[in-house]
């Protein structure tokens, strides 16, 4: 039989307030604020005044641990008993805020506790355990600290290979599955002898098939963004429903920040994210920093963060990758919605109000909402220009677009936001796949969830500089291919379980996108050929309706792009942008570059995370509301 | 600070992708499939009775002499206008089954030109009514059902007025979208929308509401441009189409109308010939006059949008590549109806239903002077046909 210790006697303690007036820890001023704000939010005191930096966490606790008559311990500087925590799940200790510190002499278990340690709970720890426990305070970020420290690997095996273990085939650890490989050899042997046997047949084929899959891919992307602007006027969240929004139904809001070699935008963050119109206590900021990058820790610590922020030691290990890092936040994450930010990101304030709306009102299969994404530096030079020119109708017309025909919506790489315990049954995100946002998307709309669009705006930092430019792309691309290969695994019961529509729609989308980039250059090749030497002289490698086929959709598939892209800057009211769409054939050369490397990566380096600097913006003090 | 006059427009064309009538899409086929029936009907008869249009023939045999997957590239010459030459191949029947094509496509125009009428508040009976107008008259019969390329211009160029109408006063880009491409795809079923497209793009240069910012400059250039891209760029798209695979820039658009650029007796008289033409045109629509009136009277700028469709009715007619005298006065009385303002007073109501009769009037005076081919067509149609007496 489990026996208990007796725990520590909690007398009627003075109110915490009082308590820290008492110590010259707050003033009276401060507290009047303090309980006005708990009024409304329901909150409790001590999360409000740590929040607010009135008083330090330390310090609450300590006077918490007073009142509750119970000795207070610095798990900081206190080594745990790791054997202790052999049959216990983290994922509870975090969410109960407890951990076993040591043995003592007497054979009971010593307990910290974040939480008042009444008789209740310390049975229940005793039970959990099967020993004796005798429980004293400490806070909640030692709690979560030690957790991380003496978990690192159950975390990291998690983040890493959760996903793989549960369930294989959603995972792109394994690039191509046996069925996928005897399939890509049976085509490229069959093309290969094709060529052989029959060259200007296979030849003509083979253009006809490029300038079509071209035109047809193209098609589909502007049809979709004519469905979308249907919706310019349909605001998904209305100021109003926002404000209706009392602090008190407010949940707790985990927001994800991972970070690598950031450390120029790290202090920008802080204040980007002071804007948001939510209760700081009701917040938990987790900057997720990988464990060799020194460099953004000092930066951030430099930057003194508010309490609501905790620095995250991602632990190290391969793959080194965003979604590992972010796959290690849903693991301490205790907020009930959880949303992805990057470093130089700058949310509209009112944006996790709009996502809750927006969570209200769809049902429970909705796992995601995916806000819009758009730059500050647009102007900064012509990358940027076309950047935006790209994103704007991507994410004004493309996924509401999307969302209006019942189509999978691949995510943005920020600013998804989650109902966290939905995200943790899809599996979290891939840590071997370099666009886990897209894939996540797609795998919701595989297992049945659904993924929602709302208007509101993240502004981010446009890639300004052209290597950087294509790093980044060949990373998105790759991501796109790898995502089309997982999902294509078994395409028949992909069919069976979102049907027909969708199942095109994913691979027109995912598929298609790489596609179009790879189908560019030989499509420019033909032009070129038609215009330097004419169609007469190919015409025995390149019939008349061949050329006639390719320069066709080139043509129409290029103007149909542009006139996207136009529309896209107008709606955002970026008039100026409107004649730079002109430049879009060329802006889908450098995709082109980037979409070949990204093939060749896929051979030989499926996995490997190619960094995008950010903070090379010269344009600091741009501003989004003013393009 | 946008002016009184467009809040008059504001509601009346941001409703019109919110609301629409009737409100199912079930509801809308429905309408335009009943309204389509006896256009089909009569187009059925008046093949029986008065052969294949001449029109709607041309256009099969052109669409059928095309062997685009053949070796030979000179066919893109003979290839214009592609869109109405690729529903000539792709639709059976020939020139008859042009005419059915075309009697299916009443019940499309019919039934969103009442539809624009009825959220600017007008009523069922009115706005059947003043839609009767135009199609019930022998121009409309003759355009519908004999010459189907005219036709379908006809109907974008209504849609694409419709749009740039909620695009200019509203800035509502899905709009915008159905103003260029309307306007794109009519001119690539007749060269004679080119002009109305660049009309099209310069009204959102004046007719705009009123800023002198420097942003309201830059908009209303992005405006034009995204107005005017489709047109051009499917026009350039295909001269370098049949300049590379034919060797000439404009033979195919020469050769759709062989006027093109001639101008005979010289710049002006030409031009002056073009004005009396369509001058005399105005007398079939005096629905547009009424229009423009009441336009001016409320926003002068406004009534730019009249004088900009008369403008390229006089262009086209000048340059070479005009619209069919029927067609043009059908155009007109479709563009009178989308323009026409919310709200009028009694006093232009009274105008406006006196003009409506005039113009129905007029329609069938068409049987005795002026518009040759329809009086020559419907006098066939009703002497030798069942209708005879």
């Amino acid at each position: 039989m489990t026996t208990v210790a007796a725990p520590p006697l909690v007398r009627r303690a003075e109110p915490l307030g009082t308590s820290l007036i008492e110590r010259g820890l707050l003033t009276h001023a401060e507290l009047e604020w303090a309980l006005g704000v708990q009024r409304g939010t329901g909150s409790r005191l001590g999360s409000i005044l740590i929040a607010a930096g009135l008083v330090r966490r330390l310090d609450v606790y300590r006077v918490l641990s007073e009142s509750w008559n119970c000795p207070f311990v610095d798990l900081t500087v206190t080594s745990i008993d790791r054997t202790l925590l052999t049959r216990l799940d983290p994922h509870r200790l975090a969410a109960e805020l407890w951990i076993p510190v040591q043995r003592l002499a007497d054979g009971s278990v010593l307990i910290a506790t974040a939480e008042r340690p009444e008789r209740g709970r310390a049975q229940y720890i005793a039970a959990s355990l099967g020993l004796p426990v005798r429980l004293v305070a400490t806070t909640d970020w030692d709690i979560r600290r030690a957790i991380g420290q003496c978990f690192a690997e159950v975390i990291l095996d998690e983040a890493t290979l959760g996903l793989w273990r549960r369930d294989e085939d959603h995972s792109a650890r394994r690039v191509l599955s046996t069925v996928q490989a005897v399939v890509a050899i049976a085509v490229l042997v069959l093309t290969a002898e094709a060529f052989l046997l029959a060259p200007i047949g296979s030849t003509v084929i083979l253009s006809a098939v490029i300038g079509v899959g071209f035109l047809v891919s193209v098609s589909f992307k502007f049809i979709v963004c004519m469905v979308g602007s249907r919706y310019e006027y349909a605001e998904s969240v209305s100021r109003q429903e926002i404000e209706a929004l009392t602090d008190a139904e407010l949940p707790l809001y985990t927001i994800l920040v991972p970070a690598y070699h950031e450390a120029n935008v790290v202090g920008a963050l802080m204040q980007n994210l002071s804007r948001l119109e939510y209760p700081p206590d009701k917040l938990e900021i987790l900057l997720l920093l990988e464990a060799d990058d020194e460099e953004t820790r000092q930066a951030a610590i430099a930057a003194r963060p508010p309490e609501t922020v905790t620095i995250v030691t991602v632990p190290p290990g391969q793959p080194q990758t965003k979604p590992k890092a972010c796959n290690v936040g849903l693991f301490l994450a205790r907020g009930e919605f959880l949303v992805i930010y990057d470093a130089e990101d700058r949310p509209e304030p009112d944006q996790l109000k709009a996502a809750l709306v927006a969570f209200g009102r769809a049902d429970e299969r909705q796992v995601c909402v995916q806000a819009a994404l758009n730059y500050f530096n647009a102007g900064e030079n012509a990358l940027t220009k076309m950047f935006t020119l790209e994103y704007s109708f991507w994410f004004d017309y493309m996924l509401p677009g999307l969302e209006a025909m019942r189509l999978p919506i691949p995510l943005g790489g920020t600013s998804n936001h989650f109902r966290t315990d939905a995200l943790r049954r899809l599996g979290g995100w891939d840590p071997f796949n370099v666009t886990e946002d897209a894939d996540l998307g797609i795998r919701s709309a595989a297992l049945g969830e659904t993924v929602g669009v709302i208007s509101s705006t993240t502004f981010e930092e446009a890639n300004s500089a052209y290597g950087n430019f294509i790093r980044q792309r060949s990373r998105w691309i790759k991501g796109y291919l790898q995502t089309t290969l997982v999902h294509l695994r078994h395409p028949v019961e992909l069919v069976r379980s979102t049907g027909w529509t969708k199942t095109l729609g994913f691979a027109l989308l995912v598929g298609g996108t790489p596609l179009s980039f790879l189908l560019v250059p030989p499509l420019y090749v033909l032009f070129a050929i038609t215009m330097i030497v004419g169609p007469k002289s190919v015409a025995r490698f390149f019939p008349g309706w061949v050329l006639w086929v390719s320069v066709a959709c080139l043509i129409v598939g290029n103007a149909m792009m542009i006139y996207v892209s136009m529309m896209g800057v107008f709606k955002r009211r970026r008039y100026r942008l409107v004649l730079w769409a002109f430049a879009n054939p060329l802006y889908w050369l450098l995709h082109s570059v980037a979409a070949y490397k990204a093939l060749w990566q896929l051979v030989v380096k499926p996995h490997y995370w190619e960094k995008t600097e950010h903070g090379l913006t010269s344009d600091i003090a741009a501003r989004p509301d003013l393009p | 600070m946008a002016s009184p006059a467009t809040s008059l427009h504001a509601p009346t064309f941001l409703r019109w992708r919110t609301e629409r009538w009737p409100r199912t899409n079930w509801g809308r086929w429905s309408v335009r499939l009943a309204v389509a029936v006896p256009f089909v009907a009569l187009a059925d008869l008046a093949n029986t009775t008065t052969g294949p249009s001449v029109a709607n023939d041309l256009l099969h045999r052109q669409a059928a002499s095309l062997h685009w997957a053949s070796g030979q590239l000179g066919w893109v010459a003979h290839a214009y206008p592609p869109v109405t030459i690729a529903v000539a191949r792709l639709f059976p029947g020939g020139a008859q089954g042009l005419a059915i094509a075309g009697g299916l496509c009443t019940g499309i125009l019919i039934q969103l030109t009442i539809e624009r009428l009825m959220l600017r508040a007008v009523s069922v009976l009115a706005a059947v009514l003043l839609t009767a107008a135009v199609a019930l008259t022998p121009a409309f019969w003759f355009v519908a059902t004999q010459d189907f390329s005219a036709f379908l211009t006809l109907i974008l160029l209504s849609v694409a007025l419709t749009g740039l109408l909620d695009f200019t006063y509203n800035r509502s880009t899905e709009s915008g979208f159905i103003a260029g491409i309307g306007f794109g795809l009519a001119t690539m079923c007749d060269l004679a929308a080119l002009p109305f497209a660049v009309a099209g793009a310069l009204a959102t240069l004046f007719v705009a509401p009123q800023a002198k910012a420097v942003r309201e400059v830059a908009r209303r250039r992005a405006a034009a441009t995204v107005v005017l891209f489709p047109s051009a760029a499917a026009l350039a798209g295909w001269a370098f189409l049949q300049w590379r695979f034919s060797g000439s820039w404009t033979r195919s658009f020469s050769s759709t109308d062989p006027g093109l650029l001639r101008f005979p007796g010289g710049l002006w008289i030409s031009l002056a010939r073009a004005a009396s033409s369509v001058g005399h045109d105005l007398v079939f629509a005096p629905v547009l006059v009424v229009a423009a009136v009441v336009l001016y009277s409320r926003r002068p700028s406004s009534a730019m949008a009249c004088l900009a469709f008369v403008g390229c009715a006089i262009v086209d007619l000048w340059v070479g590549a005009p619209l069919s005298g029927p067609t043009m006065v059908v155009l007109l009385g479709v563009v009178a109806l989308a323009l026409l303002p919310a709200r009028l007073t009694t006093s232009e109501q009274v105008a406006l239903w006196a003009c409506v009769a005039l113009q129905v009037a007029a329609a069938f005076g068409v049987l005795h002077f002026g518009l040759a081919p329809v009086a020559d067509w419907t006098h066939r149609l009703f002497s030798i046909g069942p209708l005879a007496h």
